[in-house]
């Protein structure tokens, strides 16, 4: 190696170890104040490493114990997700299995409502809520998640299904399968893959959710999480960290162990996406 | 075992492809059926609406007089091969021969004796456990026959399954598909756009083009009475050369005159033509390249053809000579070896009694 590479391999190094310092340092300070009883909002090296921040979190804060709100966005991003599911699979089927007038106008109207901002949405929705009684319920807000998100998964689902070639229903029904029958015993369990998908990349979406959540819901014991979370900034600024810290792990792990298991699927789940 | 009726069965596919026109067809009991005609000709989409996965526009079909057109496929009882197989990629081999029989509610002792019986007939019992991936192409044509004919259907379709077999395999399948069929007596409707294997495997081929049925009879039939210019020039390899000539009478004998030959008919022909067809017409000469000879050294002037060779392709038996004749691209068949280059200058002999006649504006055959 000439000395011009071997400057050059340093500067390379030098670059990546800033970047890994950018976004770890964040990270490595987020799980020292978790683990710090003592933790205040600077960066340091605790005396002593406990899981009290972690325990206190059944604490209430605001009249709600902040699990709640784990268990609330478990429930919500779980209704969703499953909701959502469902409808792309059924919706992905009709539009590649039949044809109809109108078909590709429909496609592209999913892909414009995909790119309308959620915030956009959130108005209208609010006074239409409002008017249907449907504000602060966990229902209303799930509705209303599912609705953002499917045009997204659906166009997923739609590329899943079009990979499987309709012969494989066509050679059930001849063999004896109802249409739907044909659907459920050969389509479903070849879409799996797509199906775990799209599931999946839901739940995520729903949970990392804020702005709906933070208009519809107002009772402190409906919050998803991500709502939850402005709890730990008390009154007169004082920051409970140690716990805000805590509560944040908790917020992210099941995020991280979701893309952990689909990130295969998901690379696959957006290049059909992609070359379609 | 069934008999089939297509009764003025017409296809349309929004906005308006006509794919199947007004077709009729009677396959009998037990008869090997090839609809036979090049792709796009709606064969396949035929096919598909005996099997129930297509509804007809129009017309109604029968199995065995039964009115199945509003039937859905399951309730035909017919099977189908598919081009691609459509083996169930997520079950065994076993589960995918054994799944019509289990949707059919069959005791479990009773699917495992039909399942083993059938891949024995097929010689595919070691492959039962594998995964369909795991097959061959040759395999996989096995265990999609094995599941066509597990449960003994009425009527066994086949939508070109060997298509994507290499060749040796494809003679070979050829063979055995053809003894199966004779064995279990079975009505099957066989499509394919290999001439080949329609002539060799039918009992009766209907040629189909542009989605009509132009053509229903023995292989026998199709090949020495065609009657029309697509199926003369569709069956055979290579296939009919079509020469224009002119129909008249010259010294007071029947000739066919092109621009530098006339080939004379025997009298009873040339009345034949000069009724049906009058004289001085144009007329498109149909001759199969085996009935053209080579002629060295011509004894008589009489249906001697000046011509040009083109381009020799010797095929181990046989050799291919194209010649032009004038500005057409004529086939030969021999079996002599002839040694030819490009552009030498040969005469050919064409048998008067082995010619067709066709009608030009019509394309149908004259004689």
């Amino acid at each position: 190696m000439g000395k011009a590479g071997f400057i050059a391999l340093i500067i390379l190094w030098l670059f990546l170890a800033s970047v890994a310092v950018f976004f770890g340092i964040p990270l490595v300070w987020l799980i020292l104040s978790a683990l710090d009883p003592n933790a205040s909002p600077e960066f340091k090296i605790p005396s002593t490493i406990s899981m009290e921040n972690f325990i206190r979190l059944g604490e209430p804060v605001s009249g709600v114990p902040p699990y709640m709100w784990i268990v609330n966005s478990t429930i919500i991003s779980t209704l969703v997700a499953t909701i959502v599911t469902i409808a792309s699979i059924l919706a992905a089927y009709v539009l590649t299995r039949y044809s109809f007038k109108g078909q590709s106008a429909m496609l592209t109207a999913f892909i414009v409502f995909r790119l309308i901002p959620p915030l956009i949405l959130a108005l209208p929705i609010m006074i239409l809520y409002r008017m249907w009684g449907m504000m602060n319920t966990i229902h209303g807000l799930v509705l209303a998640m599912s609705a953002l998100i499917l045009p997204f998964t659906m166009m997923i689902a739609e590329s899943f299904l079009k990979s499987i070639p309709a012969t494989y229903e066509e050679a059930a029904m001849v063999d004896g399968c109802t249409r739907l029958g044909a659907f459920l015993k050969i389509t479903l369990p070849l879409a799996a893959p797509g199906i775990a998908t799209i599931w999946l990349l839901a739940f995520v979406t729903s949970w990392s959710q804020f702005v709906l959540p933070l208009m519809i819901i107002r009772t402190p014991s409906l919050m998803p999480a991500s709502v939850g979370l402005q709890f730990f900034f008390g009154e007169y600024g004082r920051v409970e960290y140690g716990k805000l810290s805590a509560f944040s792990i908790l917020y992210s792990l099941p995020v991280l162990i979701v893309f952990l298991i689909v990130q295969k699927y998901l690379k696959r789940g957006i290049a059909g996406l992609v070359t379609r | 075992m069934a008999s089939v009726r297509l009764d003025h069965v017409t296809k349309i596919f929004p906005p308006k492809t006509i794919a199947v026109n007004d077709v009729s067809l009677e396959i009998k009991n037990g008869e090997f059926f090839i609809l036979l005609g090049p792709s796009g000709c709606g064969k396949t989409t035929t096919l598909r609406m005996i099997a129930g996965l297509e509804k007809p526009t129009k017309g109604r079909v029968y199995i065995d007089d039964e009115d199945v057109t509003d039937l859905p496929p399951r309730k035909r009882d017919v099977a189908m091969v598919f081009q691609t197989y459509a083996l169930y990629p997520h079950m065994k081999v076993y589960d995918n021969i054994a799944f019509p029989l289990k949707l059919r509610n069959m005791p479990k002792d009773e699917i495992d004796r039909k399942v083993k019986e059938v891949a024995k007939l097929l010689r595919i019992e070691e492959l039962l456990d594998r995964y369909p991936k795991q097959l061959s192409g040759g395999q996989q044509q096995r265990v999609a026959l094995a599941r066509a004919l597990v449960r003994h259907p009425r009527v066994w379709l086949m939508d070109e399954p060997l298509s994507n077999l290499d060749a040796l395999l494809r003679v070979r399948m050829r063979a055995e598909i053809k003894r199966l069929q004779k064995e279990l007596k079975i009505t099957t409707i066989y499509v394919t756009h290999d001439q080949v294997e329609a002539m060799s495997m039918a009992d009766r081929i209907a040629v189909m083009n542009k989605g009509r049925v132009l053509q229903v009879g023995s292989p026998r039939e199709v090949y020495h009475k065609p009657k029309t210019l697509f199926v003369a020039g569709f069956i055979g390899t290579p296939p009919m050369n079509f020469i224009k000539t002119v129909f008249t009478i010259d010294k007071n004998e029947y000739v066919l005159s092109g621009q530098n030959f006339k080939i004379k008919l025997p009298r009873q022909l040339g009345e034949l033509i000069e009724t049906k067809k009058g004289l001085d017409k144009e007329v498109i000469l149909g001759i199969r390249p085996e009935h053209i000879e080579v002629v060295e050294q011509p004894i008589e002037k009489n249906n001697i053809v000046e011509a040009e060779v083109y381009v020799v392709e010797p095929l181990g038996t046989e050799t291919i000579i194209n010649i032009k004749i004038n500005d057409t691209i004529v086939k030969v068949k021999t079996v002599k070896e002839i040694l030819l280059e490009p552009g030498a200058k040969i005469k050919v002999k064409i048998d008067p009694n082995k010619i067709y006649i066709f009608d030009p504006t019509t394309e149908e055959a004259i004689i």
